[in-house]
């Protein structure tokens, strides 16, 4: 909060004064101005000792072969065979300088087109100012940016339960629970099938869940499909998730032939999840589980007879979709934008189609827009336009990955970053009751919610959190329970990834703008029961939520009826009817924001409108006189009140094209007859 | 004595039969042999609707019919009931009780693979003679299985 008070009163003097100068405060120190301009972040939380540089295209060329001589003669690569760079090198002590994003022959041309080759990674003493050897870096022509190596933070408490066997009580309502999958623990996943289960919680509601149990009964995945899980290490041999863990066909040489099931972007080596201390209280540092918890929700192995389940783990036969691990957390190692760059680069050039981020800015972000936050984090901005375009993500399955982020867990009234950003899915946090959960972001920038669950506050203690798996060399067991939008985010890659099984399983295309719209409008409402005050971890005044958890709750099953077809909306003639568009834009239909409805001169013509249909109150007004089918287009924003843009955060646009049937009479029980 | 309790008895018989043939003459169904069959909606109001919905019915000579549709749902939905068809013009209702949404003048072609419907004046819908396909009956069912759970998610 409080850097967001210093960026208002920057604005403020910024406006007072009026001078176009950048909204974010940028590093001072020496250099020209226009040197100053190049240097895109700030340096708290960054990485000491260590810049990011993107030169310009002209000088890539003399820096490659010097990269090149270097190699050759087997010395360190330190200098760059740009004379002006090279001095300034000389200066701060460069000890080792090599591309952010390795080369690997296969997607070395794609890493040109999109000019992912031009940023640089160089490393010199941590005693030297970082600030000013930023400043000295950005004076010189051939460098167009500079960047700090900013850390990431994981969005959860970082408190983890195990799993107590035993002597515990049964969940009273487990007679109840109609999914088919003989998996024993997931009777306690109450974020799949809530039916009230007072075991969980007093005030538990019954379908406060992503409503999978019904959808698994028509898909539980399908191998095809990648979800990229950029996190902590995901435990590959955990035996719940073993059988789900993508491997790669063709391992590279950039990682030594060992990014079997991903690779370890932290800390430069293969994929690790256990690496931890223990101090004298027993508070454990590094490693937490964070990736391997998160993975368990998206696919841990279904119908095996043993722990939990996943959201889209298959039916038993093989079938779950595949969890690619791109390490960016390891032991006492931070992420940074150079591990996330990497690790979301990896993602796209080896198809995984989901990206699965449960990350976040350290502190407070110090940006409120998209426009700040391109210019302040180009490298993981440059990464995730790579991963989302076409042109570069290697997945058949749709055309671009989606890139799925937690809101984060500061209570703040808008989401964290890069889950903000306009193109990035950002997901909020409910508890078993259907509420939003106490530590949740809301608000701008938030497009969906999830289960999250909240360890703290509810009769069954951690049993209100969700059950997933676990690092046992680290909590002693392989089931355990954590909370978080953290937990909340894989629910929706889960679901994501379940639907782009079923896009598969039925031959359908889709298109990935369209997939989206699918995916934020397969919703079911909850602000119905924002009244009054919540206390759990912290108190709630409920109506400060209302409208801001995003689009409503995720319904897996929606989805697939969504991906199944898109129904018509069947209209008496002769009236003018006042409609609410559940069918296309999920259970919170009429409280969305709508921004546009197109239809042709010619379909209102064909139906006798008197006048062009519009939104009104969350409702389609239409009348039409004559029978027919007309075509109608409705836009929407999914996740607040206005659609984001660059200048200001805020929701998804998404939109939803559907037929209109006009008939004099039809039978009140939907027959066509 | 004995004779009269034949009397009897075959008065009773007489009843029984005559009772019999009426319950069956009541319970015939009113069918133009030319609608039976399984028929896909082929055109409505001069549009083809594959692209936007889907219609199968099959009128059976017992005087039930099967509807499968894809209009307000994603997936075929199955609606059962009775009609009778005469003279021209097809009626009926659901087994819910619901009417059908307005009787029908219908026309057979003389090859006898297309059937004509004509609600009021303008909505005119031509069916073709065409097996119902396997897969349209089974998703009906998944979704009559499905539907019911669904429909208690609104929280």
């Amino acid at each position: 909060m409080k850097y967001r008070n210093t960026f208002l009163t920057i604005i403020s003097v910024l406006l007072v004064s009026c001078t176009v100068e950048p909204a974010v405060e940028k590093a001072g120190g020496e250099g020209t101005g226009a040197g100053l301009q190049k240097i895109c972040n700030t340096s708290s939380y960054a990485e000491q000792g260590v810049l990011l540089a993107k030169f310009s295209e002209a000088a890539v060329p003399s820096i490659e072969a010097a990269v090149q001589r270097n190699i050759a003669t087997r010395s360190a690569v330190t200098r760059s065979g740009i004379a002006s760079v090279d001095e300034i090198f000389s200066e701060i002590g460069v000890t080792s300088f090599e591309r952010v994003f390795p080369e690997t022959e296969q997607y070395e041309k794609n890493t040109r087109a999109a000019g992912l080759h031009r940023w640089y990674y160089l490393t010199f003493a941590p005693d030297q100012d970082l600030e000013k050897a930023a400043a000295r870096l950005a004076s010189v022509a051939e460098v167009s940016k500079v960047q700090f190596n900013k850390e990431r933070t994981k969005a959860f408490s970082g408190e983890t339960y195990p799993l107590v066997s035993g002597n515990v009580p049964a969940p009273q309502t487990k007679a109840i629970v109609r999914a088919d999958f003989n998996d024993p623990e997931l009777k306690w996943q109450w974020h799949y099938i809530n039916n009230a289960d007072q075991a969980i919680s007093t005030t538990a509601h019954a379908g406060a869940d992503i409503n999978v149990a019904e959808a698994w009964k028509l898909t539980g995945g399908d191998p095809r499909v990648i979800v990229a899980v950029v996190d902590e290490g995901v435990k590959y041999t955990h035996p719940d998730l073993a059988a789900n863990m993508w491997t790669n066909p063709e391992p590279s040489e950039a990682y030594d032939y060992q990014d079997i099931h991903g690779w370890n972007f932290a800390a430069g080596k293969p994929v690790s999840w256990a690496e931890f201390t223990t101090d004298a209280s027993g508070k454990v540092s590094g490693d937490s589980g964070h990736g391997t918890h998160v993975a368990g929700t998206v696919a841990a192995v279904n119908n095996n007879g043993i722990g939990v389940a996943g959201v889209a783990g298959g039916t038993g036969k093989g079938d779950g979709v595949r969890i690619m691990s791109c390490q960016i957390f390891s032991g006492d190692v931070n992420a940074t934008d150079r591990a996330v760059g990497q690790a979301i680069k990896y993602a796209a050039d080896h198809g995984a189609s989901i990206l699965q981020c449960s990350y976040g800015y350290a502190g407070t972000p110090p940006f409120t827009s998209d426009r700040e936050y391109e210019e302040f984090s180009p490298v993981e901005m440059e990464a995730l336009r790579y991963f989302m375009d076409p042109e570069y993500n290697t997945s058949t399955v749709i055309d671009g990955g989606i890139a799925i982020y937690s809101a984060g867990n500061d209570s703040q009234p808008y989401s964290n970053y890069p889950g903000g950003y306009r193109e990035c899915i950002s997901v909020t946090s409910i508890g078993p009751d259907g509420l939003p959960a106490y530590y949740t972001c809301y608000g701008d920038g938030c497009n969906i919610a999830a289960p999250g669950g909240e360890t703290t506050g509810h009769a069954g203690k951690e049993k209100a959190g969700v059950l997933s798996t676990l690092v046992s060399e680290i909590s002693g067991t392989d089931y355990g329970y954590n909370q978080g939008t953290s937990m909340a985010c894989p629910h929706v890659s889960g679901v994501a990834a379940l639907g782009l099984s079923y896009m598969l399983q039925k031959d359908k295309k889709i298109s990935r703008e369209d997939f989206i719209s699918m995916l934020l409008t397969s919703v079911n409402e909850i602000d119905s029961r924002f009244e009054g005050t919540k206390t759990t971890g912290a108190t709630l005044n409920l109506e400060d939520y209302r409208g801001k958890m995003g689009s409503g709750l995720v319904d897996a099953y929606q989805l697939l009826m969504q991906i199944e077809g898109t129904p018509c909306l069947k209209v008496p003639t002769g009236n003018l009817e006042l409609i609410t568009l559940t069918q296309y834009f999920g259970g919170s239909a009429e409280d969305l924001t709508y921004t546009g409805l197109e239809i042709s001169d010619a379909d209102i013509e064909k139906l006798g409108m008197p006048a062009k249909p519009k939104m009104y109150n969350g409702q389609l007004m239409i009348k039409c006189t004559r029978p027919g089918v007309a075509h109608i287009k409705v836009s929407a924003v999914a996740g607040g009140k206005r659609p984001g843009s660059e200048s200001v955060m805020g929701g998804i646009e998404v939109t939803k094209e559907f037929a209109v049937i006009a008939r004099e009479s039809a039978a009140s029980n939907g027959g066509w007859l | 004595m004995d004779n009269m309790k034949k009397y009897i008895c075959s008065l009773f018989a007489a009843a029984f039969v005559l009772l019999l043939s009426g319950c069956s003459k009541d319970d015939t169904p009113v069918v133009d042999e030319g609608v039976i069959g399984e028929w896909h909606l082929t055109s409505w109001t001069g549009i083809a609707p594959a692209e936007d919905f889907d219609v199968y019915i099959e009128f059976r000579a017992d005087g039930g019919f099967d509807l499968y549709q894809k209009v307000e749902t994603s997936v075929f939905v199955k609606y059962s009931g009775r009609f009778t068809a005469e003279n021209g013009s097809i009626s009926g209702s659901y087994s819910d009780g619901e009417p059908w949404g307005t009787g029908y003048a219908y026309e057979v072609s003389a090859d006898g693979k297309t059937l004509t419907m004509t609600a009021g004046s303008d909505e005119v819908s031509v069916y073709s003679k065409t097996d119902i396909p396997e897969e349209v009956r089974a998703a009906s069912d998944a979704l009559t299985k499905a539907s019911s759970y669904g429909a208690e998610r609104f929280l």
